[in-house]
């Protein structure tokens, strides 16, 4: 149980870590872009192919994590209005549904890998075969269901709340958050593992 | 039959609160599964196909950057220049609020935000200066969706990504209307300053504009890049995000040193964050509006609009409403990315223009978000005012009048959204 516990937090973290250096390691090759343009006069094809790949892995790992943080925006007036019993029938019922999505789309997405591994196909001009890159997509997947699965038994065994992120709870402001974790009172690691409550932005 | 499975489906799923971005996507892919001879495989590309669009690249960057720009010390030398300017008239600091929720849009893409920016310093600012809170909390709540009309903007982003329109002209387009609902709402707190009993002001004098100018000059710097920028041809609206969000770091941490280095990863975790959230439903209405089009649902709403006969301005009248419901039942994105696919080709084939069809979603959304029972802005000028939200949906109430008196113009008025585009880049 410890050995699972650890792991899950080991996960967390990567996940963490992976989403915001690819997020920097976007801005920069987006940057250096038009760097090389204006100041060197020239530019570098692969790195706007490089970026498109890592958006892909940074939405398809984040996705994730945001059912962990409840990030995720649900519409969920009509459900508010129910019985805790009822609320937590409609709320498995609503993760079972989820699962689903997220086996469906595994399942489409493992086939598309395993055909560009059969055709062997490259990518344009980065150097690696497009099965690696796009296993974003099985991966992300998979990471989701697990993530879902883990709610359900949250949800089953009355730790957590149902999905999906309340939009009344932005009374924790958004970007106010964003203003705290990164105040000079808080060390950003300490910051960075917090991830509960925000509000989505528009 | 489709249509009615696609939608009720979506509908019910989104009752049960599954999360937006896994309704749109799993109706999809149900629909498909019943109805149509699609494989998974090809919704898997469609999914993927939301990261390899260029121009929503733009998402992420300007995500990133209104972090840091809310986070560092940008907002609050913009709120300061922009009292300092209207400080000497009746209502001043009221007016100063609304222009600087005007400029505080110029560098940020998104409603939510500015009125966090914005409000978490005004509101105080004005009830210390002798202002109700609840008219202080209703200005910068209503002022804060010029978040998303004046460029940049992520839903003009995502519009312009789904319908295939051009991000620069959207951006083009919004700065009339921008400009055109400062000026409203500022006329509006000065005709009506006596009758609301605003405070009068001390005089703030030209030394002090130009000091607060000269302090905000880094952040006013922004809106010249990033806008000339995009204007000028010099970069895509993509790239301009990405030099504004380096650009905003280096402001925060090296010129103004509001954030320290060992802070910026926790400012990347939040904006990866948003970013993943915005962008899994950006990527599951790829996979809804790809159904649309394969089951060739808007041609079948299109054939009912066109025998119903319906001439352009009754269309529009119904876009509008609408909109307008299901802008008060979901966030700005996911309405936009729901609804566009079916409206654009009915608009595009009534001979609305692309854009202005853009620009009139756009204040449609703004109202959606001042507007219960899910109006971002307002639960964000709960928390950034401390009153509770049935007194913050009183207190920005009047305004919706003014909204709507916008909406109507802008609707039937093409060329307030269209004159500078056309003048611009001559479409």
């Amino acid at each position: 149980m410890t050995i699972a516990r650890s792991l899950n937090r080991a996960l967390d973290r990567l996940e963490e870590f992976f989403t915001a250096t690819a997020l920097a390691i976007m801005t920069v090759l987006t940057f250096s872009q038009v760097v090389l343009r204006y100041v060197f006069d020239t530019g570098l094809v692969w790195l706007l192919e490089a970026t498109i790949y890592l958006f892909s892995w940074l939405v398809l790992i984040g996705i994730s994590a945001g059912i962990r943080t409840d990030s995720h925006i649900a519409v969920e007036l009509l459900t508010e209005r129910l019985s805790p019993r009822a609320q937590k029938l409609v709320a498995l019922t609503a993760v079972g549904l989820s699962l689903l999505y997220a086996v469906l789309m595994f399942s489409g997405s493992f086939t598309l890998v395993q055909r560009l591994f059969d055709f062997g196909s490259l990518a344009h001009d980065i150097p690696l075969p497009r099965w690696v890159l796009l296993s974003s997509l099985p991966i992300g997947f998979a990471l989701l269901g697990l993530r879902l699965g883990q709610a359900a038994l949250g949800i089953w065994k009355g730790t957590r709340g149902a999905l999906g992120h309340r939009a009344e709870q932005a009374e924790v402001r958004p970007e106010e958050h964003a203003d705290r974790t990164a105040g000079p009172t808080r060390r950003s690691d300490e910051a960075s593992s917090r991830s509960d409550e925000e509000g989505p932005q528009e | 039959m489709t249509v009615t499975f696609l939608i009720g489906s979506l509908l019910l799923f989104l009752a049960m609160r599954v999360p937006v971005a896994m309704s749109l996507g799993l109706a999809s892919v149900l629909t498909l599964a019943f109805f149509g001879d699609q494989s998974l495989l090809s919704l898997a590309q469609r999914f993927n196909h939301a990261t390899e669009v260029y121009p929503l690249l733009a998402v992420p960057f300007f995500i990133l950057a209104g972090t840091f720009l809310t986070s560092g010390g940008v907002a609050r030398r913009l709120i300061a220049f922009a009292t300092a300017i209207t400080g000497w008239i009746r209502g001043g600091l009221a007016m100063g609020s609304v222009l600087a929720c005007m400029l505080f849009a110029a560098v940020s893409g998104s409603s939510p935000a500015t009125v966090v920016a914005v409000g978490s310093i005004t509101i105080a600012g004005m009830v210390s200066a002798g202002y109700r809170r609840e008219y202080a909390t209703g200005v910068v709540t209503n002022a804060g969706t010029l978040g998303i009309l004046i460029p940049p903007s992520i839903v003009m982003v995502v519009y312009g990504a789904i319908t295939e329109t051009s991000v620069g002209a959207l951006f083009i387009a919004g700065v009339i209307p921008g400009l055109l609902l400062t000026l409203a709402m500022m006329t509006t707190i000065y005709f009506r300053s006596g009758r609301q009993h605003l405070p009068e002001r001390g005089t703030t004098s030209w030394r002090d504009v130009l000091r607060t100018g000269r302090e905000a000059f880094w952040g006013l710097l922004l809106i010249v890049l990033v806008l000339g920028g995009i204007y000028g041809g010099v970069f895509t609206p993509t790239e301009a995000a990405a030099v504004s969000a380096v650009y905003a770091l280096i402001v925060a941490v090296f010129v103004y040193r509001d954030i320290g280095l060992r802070q910026i990863p926790a400012v990347l975790v939040q904006g990866a964050r948003t970013t993943t959230m915005l962008m899994f439903i950006v990527a599951n209405a790829y996979v809804f509006a790809f159904v649309l089009t394969t089951e060739q649902i808007p041609q079948g709403i299109s054939q009912a609009v066109l025998a119903a006969d319906l001439p352009p301005w009754a269309f529009l009248i119904l876009v509008n409403l609408i909109l307008l419901v299901a802008g008060n039942l979901m966030d700005p994105t996911s309405v936009v990315l729901i609804l566009a696919p079916i409206i654009f080709p009915l608009a595009v084939g009534l001979g609305i223009d692309p854009v202005h069809l853009g620009i009139i979603m756009v204040v449609n959304m703004e109202i959606g978000m001042v507007t219960p029972p899910v109006g971002l802005n307002l639960f964000v000028a709960s928390g950034v005012s401390n009153l509770s939200l049935t007194q913050v949906i009183r207190a920005s109430l009047p305004w919706l009048v003014l909204l709507l008196a916008f909406l109507v113009l802008v609707t039937y008025v093409p060329a307030i959204s269209l004159f500078l585009p056309e003048l611009m880049l001559g479409r």
